[in-house]
């Protein structure tokens, strides 16, 4: 019988992959943002009408997660032509590794701002960086306004909260604010989107917090 | 459930240093875990005991030990927290530097998982 002393940090092999994402991102000047959110909060589709608008200016590309199929990948190419699709297969997150891939797959001499769609799932993700220079958070006031109460990690570690499908807040008995309110209790740094992106209500706020942050990672580097 | 995620990367790990050391059995993990990872210790051995079937990980007895996180605040104090159990808005929104009492902090570790020993033959 051996008893062995291993001492091994399991995430810090994710972590290291992570920093050297960043580090590929930044010699490219890219800004790397982290969309994450629940199953229907509306990511998809908030990347498809943020990526829409703000290629008029800016290079976009992106990276979609999904557990199985290239659904999202599919038809985010119909609004930019660098797309690149991630299966997960049995996983409920992407982490560093699969993004460490898909962006040897991408023309990042391309691409100003990356948009990487996570798996949706508000419990999983936080565990593993991707790399990515932002994190941002989608929910919508369907999953119920005590959501984010019930999520804290995830806001904790987001620079960014969008609440989503306000036009429908009051039909089921959601509180916007109160949504609000919760997330900056967890975070207080963070910065909080209150959105409908179907109706486009919201989303140019969005847009310059991300124009603003582009402009800071450039200045930066 | 992040667990059946983390139960994959252990045994992944596990698999891979039985290999690297040429061991036929593992049949104890000792597992350091930090609170911010927020890891239901009954959903990770049940995860565990499922992925580590037909490895050299299987019917491994699974020991857990948590670690609190230690925060960093403005001022450079470095300083534990003692994580409860249950509340973590409350806990999240009042938390402050114990020594210097500022709300400005960052969390330095909390989120590890630290496989420390194995028992194997």
């Amino acid at each position: 019988m051996h008893d062995i002393t291993l001492d091994k940090d399991i995430l810090e092999i994710n972590k290291k992959i992570a920093a050297n994402n960043r580090k590929i991102l930044d010699s490219h000047g890219i800004l790397a943002v982290n969309i994450m959110g629940a199953i229907g909060s509306g990511k998809t589709l908030l990347i498809e009408k943020v990526a829409k608008k703000m290629q008029v200016d800016y290079r976009i590309g992106i990276i979609a997660g999904d557990v199985i199929s290239e659904l999202d990948a599919e038809r985010l190419k119909r609004v930019c032509k660098n797309v690149i699709g991630i299966n997960t297969g049995k996983e409920c997150h992407l982490d560093a590794h699969l993004i460490s891939h898909a962006l040897k797959k991408m023309k990042l001499s391309e691409i100003d701002i990356l948009f990487i769609e996570n798996v949706g799932n508000l419990i999983c993700p936080v565990d593993f960086d991707l790399g990515a220079h932002k994190n941002v958070t989608v929910v919508s006031v369907s999953e119920g306004d005590d959501t984010i109460l019930k999520h804290p990690m995830i806001f904790l570690t987001s620079d960014a909260a969008i609440i989503n499908k306000i036009d429908i807040a009051k039909a089921l008995d959601s509180d916007p604010e109160k949504m609000k309110n919760d997330a900056l209790k967890i975070n207080p740094n963070l910065k909080v989107f209150l959105t409908s992106v179907k109706k486009d209500i919201g989303i140019d706020d969005f847009i310059s917090w991300l124009e603003n942050c582009y402009k800071s990672l450039c200045h930066g580097l | 459930m992040h667990e059946y995620g983390l139960a994959l990367q252990i045994i992944d790990t596990l698999c891979l240093e039985a290999k690297k050391r040429n061991l036929s059995k593992i049949k104890e993990v000792f597992l350091d875990i930090g609170k911010l990872l927020m890891v239901n210790p009954e959903q990770l051995k049940f995860s565990l005991e499922i992925v580590a079937k037909g490895t050299k990980a299987e019917g491994m007895k699974v020991h857990i030990t948590f670690r609190n996180p230690k925060i960093k605040c403005e001022n450079g104090h470095v300083s534990e927290i003692n994580f409860p159990e249950n509340s973590e808005l409350l806990f999240f929104s009042e938390l402050k530097c114990p020594k210097c009492n500022t709300p400005n902090f960052i969390f330095e570790s909390g989120k590890e998982l630290y496989i420390k020993r194995i028992i194997a033959e």
